[in-house]
């Protein structure tokens, strides 16, 4: 990261004099840059230094800009202004946020804690350097309060990004509270003390008062009571005479000690009544937030994968632990996704089969399991239990609040809906695919019926009429010699078509079935090619088959007589589709280490859209609709060619007709023999 | 055996089969009995004696196979397979079993005729002397000569033996099997790449044209046979 940061150059043509300030925490993942942006002119270069600063890190960014009470009274143009650079941070691709508190410093460092952001980008405004002495600036404030975060400021006098080392951390000790409230009874008696001579006493206890209010606004509880009590004290010990002394001279004065105190302690109470209602809703309006965040990301999801990813990364960034989702498959449990150091002991997978079981949260913080280190929370829908969510996190007490409870089941119920859904949409899928499957299966039951019947009614026909011709008394019915060899040529050629069809439906059977029995060897392609010419006998006679098999060809491993069914599935199929007594041509080369074998005739050749699909199952040409054929013959040369490990092509010859390749291995002796 | 009238034994388990076969074969004035499984084939065997045997290999009490290699124990009898089974593992095993062809159904008549007629052919011409001759090929065995068309050819002594075991039975398919036994004696391994390169070899020196060889045919798988009638339109084989 150091040489990252070193490399980076964030403002135009100048070098920034950047120092690495830190380290990233090791439970951060990746870089997450935020920039606080205000009202000042100063923000769109704030937006466009986080722009550069994301893109060189290459980490997501976000744009905070925390409405205070005293935006309230912002000038219009201001208010246009941050509008305008929310809206630049936008198209930039920050993920902006908006929030209200009384501190930006305080909501700036809240977020960066919620988000496990690595770097901040601040602006600072010029100031009189006396306001320096009694306040620090919003930027000065967060440097001193983040720890372990790399901070980089934009100056308003200066054209650079300014680096920032993290100062000192302070924690919030509660002492310095304490001494913060007795300072500011000091500072209150002190200016007392230099007005004491021209004001009634009486209504010195005000200046008091305001400093009770402000330890209870910004201390706390216990700093105000202390101001309160230590406020009477140093009132009666320093203003009221007798100075430098507890007692008191004139009683009346005691009414003013007892509406004192008991003004200042109900201050103290509501004040900080009021500073626990503020937080509890910002702490609400925070979880609102992650949830719309979480459930908008969810909105974008697919698939079941998708919405399971972006579920583990939300619940891991919000809790800041290690995620686990369990769905059911059938009645068991099962892992799906998990964050990946996730470690389940065998009592965690336990309790999330309990809390499956029993619909029922159980672990951490629950009254079952409570000893193991994850909670296990249900996620339901009105189906039931869609699944189980593990979480590991430090967040989870041993027990839980209210406001946890429902914001824990706030995204657990996103999640499961978002689940329920996926799978809902995959079960549609599946039933889609499996209702494609149905129609493709009736189309094709229709079409072997159809194919079978055909050539069996030929037959019957045949069969039928000869029977008929030979009852026939008279010469009328009697069929002559001729017409009598006419029909049983015919009823023989059906005979062979149907078992051709029979053949290679169970080629494709066998095929599909994945029971094709590959029984490869070394093969001589000219011995291939001349036995099967010759088993082809009569049906190549009307033809001339020219054979281009170039000399001493290497032994080709291939299954000699699945080969064999494919040259002769290419050869029925050139005779097909080319007219009677055109040529076909066989050739033989070898390619680098591949046999190349290719049938090519004179004929229609394939269609330009039909080319992708020849060897698709049942496919039919609409050029070839007229020729008898089942779709078949190919799609089983693909199956065979490929149960081989060779493969299979078709494209258009150079002038007419169509070309069909196969290519098979060359047969390697040393690899043939060490298979043996 | 008279004139060519054969009594043929024709083993199906197939009624329909068996009664055409019957009427068909009945035609050529062959005389057929039939038997419908394993053990009523090697009983008939026993008391008809007859000149041929059409065997199914899908038996109800037995495999085809299983009666092929029993009957070989003690007959020579010529043996002709036939059966639904097309793959080439079928086929080997039939023929290695004993068989002496194989036809695949369904079948045309001509086609089985042929069979029936190459088959009763070899049984008889076994005991011709040592000069075998089909088309313009001629092998004078104990010479150690191979002509064609009138003029010698040099093999190498694999190439004739080679030769030798398919004029043994002109037209019967021998399985590689089958020959490498006869021609190399052992089976390391190797020999059927010896094979292919001989029978490669053989075709180059005897055929007119080694791409359409007339010859020596190759059966997809299975094996080799010789050509017994070269000047025949090829049929096709199995």
């Amino acid at each position: 990261m150091n040489d990252d940061l070193k490399r980076l150059r964030l403002s135009d043509q100048k070098q920034s004099h950047l120092q690495p300030n830190s380290i990233a925490d090791s439970w951060a993942t990746g870089e997450r840059i935020l920039v606080s942006l205000s009202s000042h002119p100063l923000g769109e270069r704030l937006v466009r230094a986080g722009r550069k600063l994301a893109d060189e890190l290459s980490a997501e960014w976000f744009v905070l800009f925390v409405e205070t009470p005293g935006h309230l009274n912002m000038p219009s143009q201001n208010r246009i202004r941050i509008n305008q650079n929310l809206a630049l941070a936008e198209k930039l691709g920050a993920q902006v946020y908006k929030v209200s508190g009384s501190s930006v410093a305080d909501e700036v460092l809240q977020f960066y804690q919620r988000h496990n952001i690595t770097n901040i980008i601040l602006g600072r405004t010029r100031r009189p350097r006396w306001q320096e002495i009694f306040s620090l600036s919003v930027a000065d404030e967060i440097i001193r309060k983040s720890s372990k975060v790399g901070v980089f400021v934009v100056n308003e006098d200066q054209e650079t990004l300014e680096d920032i080392r993290t100062k000192k951390w302070l924690p919030h000790q509660p002492l310095m509270r304490y001494l913060k409230s007795l300072v500011l009874v000091g500072v209150a008696t002190w200016i007392s003390h230099l007005v004491g001579d021209f004001i009634d006493p009486t209504n010195l206890v005000m200046l008091y008062l305001i400093a009770v209010v402000i330890a209870a606004i910004f201390l706390g509880k216990g700093p105000s009571i202390l101001a309160s009590i230590t406020s009477v004290v140093v009132f009666d010990f320093f203003i009221i005479n007798p100075r430098f002394s507890l007692a008191v001279a004139d009683m009346q004065y005691l009414i003013t000690f007892a509406g004192l105190l008991i003004v200042g302690l109900i201050i103290s109470s509501s004040a900080t009544l009021l500073r626990g209602q503020v937080e509890a809703l910002q702490a609400r309006e925070m979880q609102t937030q992650l949830v719309n965040q979480f459930s908008q990301e969810l909105t974008g999801a697919i698939t079941l994968d998708q919405v399971l990813e972006i579920t583990l990364k939300n619940f891991a960034a919000i809790f800041g632990g290690e995620v686990v989702v369990f769905l059911p498959e059938g009645t068991r449990l099962h892992k799906n996704a998990a964050t990946p150091h996730y470690v389940l002991s065998e009592s965690e997978i336990a309790a999330a089969e309990w809390a499956f079981k029993n619909a029922q949260a159980a672990g951490k913080g629950t009254e079952t399991f409570p000893s193991v280190q994850s909670l296990f929370v249900t996620l339901v829908t009105s189906q039931g239990v869609t699944g189980i969510l593990g979480i590991q996190s430090q967040v989870f007490q041993e027990f839980f609040t209210r406001d946890q409870r429902t914001f824990l089941s706030s995204l657990t119920n996103l999640a499961a809906l978002a689940i329920e859904r996926a799978k809902f949409a995959q079960d549609a899928m599946q039933a889609e695919a499996l209702r494609t499957a149905e129609r493709l299966q009736s189309a094709l039951l229709n079409s072997i019926s159809h194919q079978l019947r055909t050539p069996l009614a030929a037959i019957t026909g045949v069969l039928t009429s000869l029977s008929e011709s030979e009852k026939a008394s008279s010469k009328n019915g009697k069929l002559t010699l001729a017409v009598r060899e006419e029909l049983i040529d015919s009823a023989t050629q059906q005979a062979n078509t149907l078992n051709r069809l029979v053949e290679n439906l169970l080629s494709m059977t066998r095929l599909e079935a994945g029971i094709i029995h590959v029984n490869s060897q070394a093969g001589d392609v000219q011995d291939l090619i001349g036995a099967v010419i010759n088993q082809m006998g009569e049906f190549l006679a009307s033809r001339k088959v020219v054979l281009e098999i170039l000399p001493d060809l290497p032994a080709v491993r291939l299954d000699a007589v699945l080969t064999g069914q494919v040259l002769v599935n290419l050869l029925e199929n050139a005779c097909k589709f080319s007219e009677p007594g055109s040529p076909i041509y066989i050739a033989a080369s070898q390619q680098g280490d591949e046999i190349l074998i290719l049938v090519a005739d004179e004929g229609i050749g394939l269609a330009p859209a039909d080319l992708p699909h020849v060897f698709d199952k049942f496919y039919r040409s609409k050029l070839t609709n007229q020729t008898a054929g089942t779709g078949l013959g190919l799609s089983i040369c693909k199956g065979f060619i490929e149960a081989q490990g060779g493969r299979i092509w078709a494209e258009n010859g150079p002038v007419r007709g169509s070309v069909f390749s196969f290519a098979l291995p060359v047969y390697d002796d040393l690899k043939g023999e060490a298979e043996q | 055996m008279k004139d060519g009238k054969l009594n043929i034994l024709v083993t199906d388990d197939e009624t329909a089969i068996r009664h055409f076969l019957k009427a068909t074969l009945s035609v050529y004035d062959h005389v057929v009995t039939e038997a419908d499984c394993g053990l009523k084939t090697i009983e008939l065997l026993a008391k008809k004696h007859p000149d041929l045997l059409i065997l199914d290999l899908g038996l109800p009490d037995m495999d085809g196979v299983e009666v092929i290699r029993e009957i070989r124990e003690w007959s020579s009898l010529p043996i002709i397979v036939l059966s639904v089974r097309n793959r080439e593992e079928d086929k080997i095993a039939a023929l290695d079993a004993g068989a002496d062809d194989y036809l695949t159904k369904p079948f045309g008549v001509g086609e089985l005729l042929a069979r029936i007629r190459g088959v009763m052919r070899r049984s008889f011409s076994e005991m011709m002397a040592g000069i075998y001759q089909t088309g313009n090929l001629e092998m004078d065995v104990s010479r150690r000569q191979v002509t064609i068309n009138g003029s010698e050819i040099q093999l190498t002594p694999t190439e004739f033996d080679i030769l030798k075991t398919l004029f043994q039975k002109p037209g019967k398919v021998f399985t590689h099997y089958q020959i490498i036994d006869k021609v190399w004696n052992s089976h390391l391994g190797d020999e059927s790449r010896l094979l292919r390169v001989n029978i490669s070899n053989l075709r180059h020196k005897i055929e007119p044209d080694p791409n359409r060889p007339t010859y020596i045919k190759t059966d997809l798988g299975v094996g080799y046979r010789l050509n017994d009638n070269p000047e025949d339109a090829p049929a096709n084989s199995f």
